[in-house]
C-alpha cells in the first residue's frame, strides 16, 4: 500500500490552502485527492467578483482567486490526483479511493486533512408539494450549467430562498437574457449578504418577497408555474394570499450542508451546531491526525476565511507528522452562551500556544451588542459591535495574553450582551 | 425628489434617504457613518458596477469567464453584455488578456478571468 505523510481530501479552496500551509511548514510528502477533473472546487463556477478582499487586498473573481492558489501548488510541485473519488477513510487513516485512470487505490496516511466542502440542500429536503417535473434546480447546479457548460436552464424563473448563490444567480440569469420574476424567502430576513441583495436584486428590479414561500409546483413534463403564498409569524401559509407565477424554472437557494459522510465513516465526532467535525484550536478532530477545514468543518461566508483556516490546518498537520503534539493534554470546552451558535473550535487545549481564532454565528440579529469571551471567570475579550446577524460569521482572535487563564480554567465561555442604553 | 437607498458599505445596511433635484443633492439622512453619505452621493450621481460575464470560445460549448477591468456606468451594463454576446475568442487565452477593448466606449477593457490553453 502506498503511504503518504499528509493526504488532503478535496482540491477546492480549502484543500489548496491546506496543501500550501503544510508545504510552507516543511512537509514534502503531500497528496491532494480531487473528485472533479480540475482543481479549484466551487470557485471555478463563481465567475462573479468579490473574492480575495481580505487575502489579496483586491477584488477578484472566483476563477482568478483559485488560480493564485493552483499556481502556488504547482510551483511547490505538490502532486494531485484529479477525477479521484474517496470511498472510505478508516480511523487508522487508511483511505480507499477510485479513479477511471488508476482504478482502486489504497493509501495509508500519517495525517489527513478533510476539505470536502459542502453541498446544497435539495428539493427533497423541503417537502414542497407538487409534481416532479423538469425545470427545478439548486442554484449552484444552474450556476454550473450557465458558467461552465454554456447552457441556460430556462427563460422565466423564480428563486426560492435568498442565500447568496440564489441572489448571484438572479443577476446571472438576468444577464443571460432570462426573466427573474421574484426571489421568495420564507423568513422575514434574507440569509444573503446585504450587498448581494442590492447589487443582484435591487439593481435589476427583481422583487425580494420576504415571509413568502412556494406551496405548489405545477407542470407535467416541464415546470409551468409555482404557487407562492405569504406566511405568518409562525411561518404558516396565510389562506387567501396565494399567487400563481407562470415560470419554466425554479431555482433553490435554501442552505448548504457540510459533506461529512467520509468524516462520519472515520469515526470522527460531529457537532450538531455546525454539522461539521468537532475540532480543537489546531483544527484536529476527535480522531488523532485527522484535521478538518473550510466548508466541510462549518459553512463560511467568505472564501478568504476558508483559505486562512485551511492554511492553519495544513501547518498543524505538518507539525503532527513531525511528532510535535502534546499527548493527552487537558482540553477546555468552548461553551456557547446567550445568542451564540455554531462555535468553532469546540475545544481549546489548556495552555494553548500562539493565537487562537474563534468563530461563531449569532443566533439572531443584535444591534449595539457586546461579544464577551470569559476564561476562568475573567472577561478576557469584550468587543463592541454595531450589528450582529446570522448571515455574517464572527471571527475573534484570542491572543496568548487572553489565553493564559486556560492553564487553570475549566471552560471558555462566549456570549452576546446587549448594550445598556 | 426623494429616494431611499440601502447602503452596502457594511452589514448594518443603513436605510439612507436622499433629497435631490436633478444632479444636485440637498440632504442625505439616515446613514450612521460617513460611508453612507459617500455611497448615496455616488449612487445618485454616477452609479457604477463591475460586470462579470461569459464569452464564446471557438470549438467548445464551455464559455470563458470575463470581467470589466474596472467598474462601468450602471446604465451601460446591458450594452456591454450585448457586445460580449457577439464576441468569440480563440485559445490560448490567459487571465488578464483583453477580450474586448474599450467596451462600448466606456474606456474600460473586458479581460479574461480564467486560462484556456
Amino acid at each position: 500500500m502506498r503511504s503518504v505523510d499528509i493526504l488532503i481530501i478535496g482540491g477546492g479552496p480549502a484543500g489548496l490552502a491546506a496543501a500550501i500551509g503544510a508545504y510552507e511548514a516543511g512537509a514534502r510528502d503531500i497528496l491532494i485527492l480531487e473528485r472533479e477533473a480540475t482543481l479549484g472546487g466551487i470557485l471555478k463556477q463563481c465567475i462573479h467578483n468579490g473574492f480575495g478582499l481580505h487575502t489579496f487586498k483586491e477584488e477578484l473573481t472566483g476563477p482568478e482567486y483559485a488560480e493564485r492558489f493552483i499556481d502556488k501548488v504547482k510551483e511547490y510541485g505538490i502532486p494531485c490526483l484529479c477525477d479521484t473519488m474517496v470511498l472510505s477513510i478508516s480511523k487508522d487513516k487508511e483511505v480507499a479511493c477510485v479513479s477511471r485512470e488508476q482504478g482502486m487505490l489504497y493509501l495509508q496516511a500519517k495525517a489527513i486533512i478533510l476539505a470536502m466542502g459542502c453541498r446544497e440542500r435539495p428539493r427533497g429536503s423541503l417537502a414542497t408539494p407538487g409534481t416532479r417535473c423538469a425545470g427545478i434546480y439548486t442554484a449552484g447546479t444552474a450556476q454550473k450549467m450557465v458558467n461552465l457548460k454554456g447552457m441556460l436552464p430556462g427563460k422565466t424563473c423564480v428563486i426560492l430562498g435568498s442565500g447568496d448563490i440564489g441572489l448571484i444567480m438572479a443577476r446571472r440569469m438576468t444577464f443571460m437574457g432570462a426573466k427573474v420574476l421574484a426571489c421568495v424567502e420564507l423568513m422575514p430576513f434574507s440569509a444573503g449578504l446585504k450587498r448581494n441583495i442590492v447589487q443582484c436584486l435591487n439593481d435589476y428590479d427583481i422583487p425580494l418577497l420576504l415571509s413568502h414561500t412556494v406551496v405548489d409546483i405545477h407542470g407535467k413534463e416541464r415546470l409551468e408555474g409555482v404557487t407562492i403564498v405569504k406566511v405568518d409569524e409562525a411561518l404558516k401559509p396565510i389562506p387567501g394570499t396565494e399567487q400563481y407565477l407562470a415560470c419554466d424554472t425554479l431555482l433553490l437557494s435554501v442552505g448548504l450542508l457540510p459533506e461529512n459522510e467520509l468524516t462520519a465513516m472515520a469515526g470522527v465526532e460531529i457537532a450538531p451546531a455546525t454539522s461539521g467535525a468537532v475540532v480543537d484550536e489546531r483544527l484536529e478532530s476527535s480522531a488523532p491526525g485527522i484535521f478538518a477545514c473550510g466548508n466541510v468543518l462549518h459553512v463560511h461566508d467568505l472564501v478568504d476565511f476558508v483559505s486562512a483556516e485551511a492554511k492553519k490546518a495544513g501547518e498543524n498537520a505538518a507539525a503532527y507528522v513531525r511528532g510535535e503534539r502534546t499527548q493527552n493534554a487537558r482540553r477546555l470546552p468552548v461553551r456557547m452562551g446567550t445568542g451564540v451558535g455554531g462555535v468553532v473550535p469546540q475545544y481549546i487545549t489548556a495552555g494553548a500556544k500562539g493565537s487562537v481564532n474563534l468563530m461563531f454565528r449569532p443566533r439572531a440579529v443584535f444591534k449595539e451588542a457586546r461579544i464577551v469571551v470569559d476564561i476562568g471567570g475573567e472577561d478576557v475579550l469584550v468587543r463592541k459591535t454595531r450589528i450582529l446577524t446570522p448571515g455574517e460569521m464572527e471571527n475573534l482572535t484570542l491572543t496568548p495574553e487572553m489565553l493564559k487563564n486556560t492553564a487553570t480554567a475549566q471552560s471558555v465561555d462566549v456570549r452576546i450582551e446587549v448594550e445598556d442604553v | 425628489m426623494k429616494k431611499e437607498l440601502t447602503c452596502i458599505g457594511c452589514p448594518m445596511g443603513c436605510r439612507v434617504n436622499v433629497e435631490y433635484d436633478g444632479g444636485h443633492i440637498h440632504s442625505v439622512t439616515g446613514n450612521t457613518c460617513p460611508r453612507g453619505e459617500a455611497y448615496a452621493r455616488n449612487e445618485l450621481t454616477s452609479p457604477t458596477r463591475m460586470v462579470t460575464a461569459l464569452v464564446r470560445v471557438s470549438g467548445t460549448h464551455a464559455p470563458l469567464s470575463v470581467k470589466t477591468k474596472e467598474a462601468i456606468p450602471k446604465d451601460r451594463i446591458f450594452d456591454c453584455l450585448a457586445a460580449l454576446r457577439a464576441a468569440v475568442v480563440t485559445p490560448p487565452v490567459h487571465i488578464g488578456d483583453v477580450v474586448l477593448a474599450n467596451a462600448c466606449g466606456t474606456g474600460v477593457d473586458v479581460v479574461a478571468t480564467e486560462n484556456r490553453e
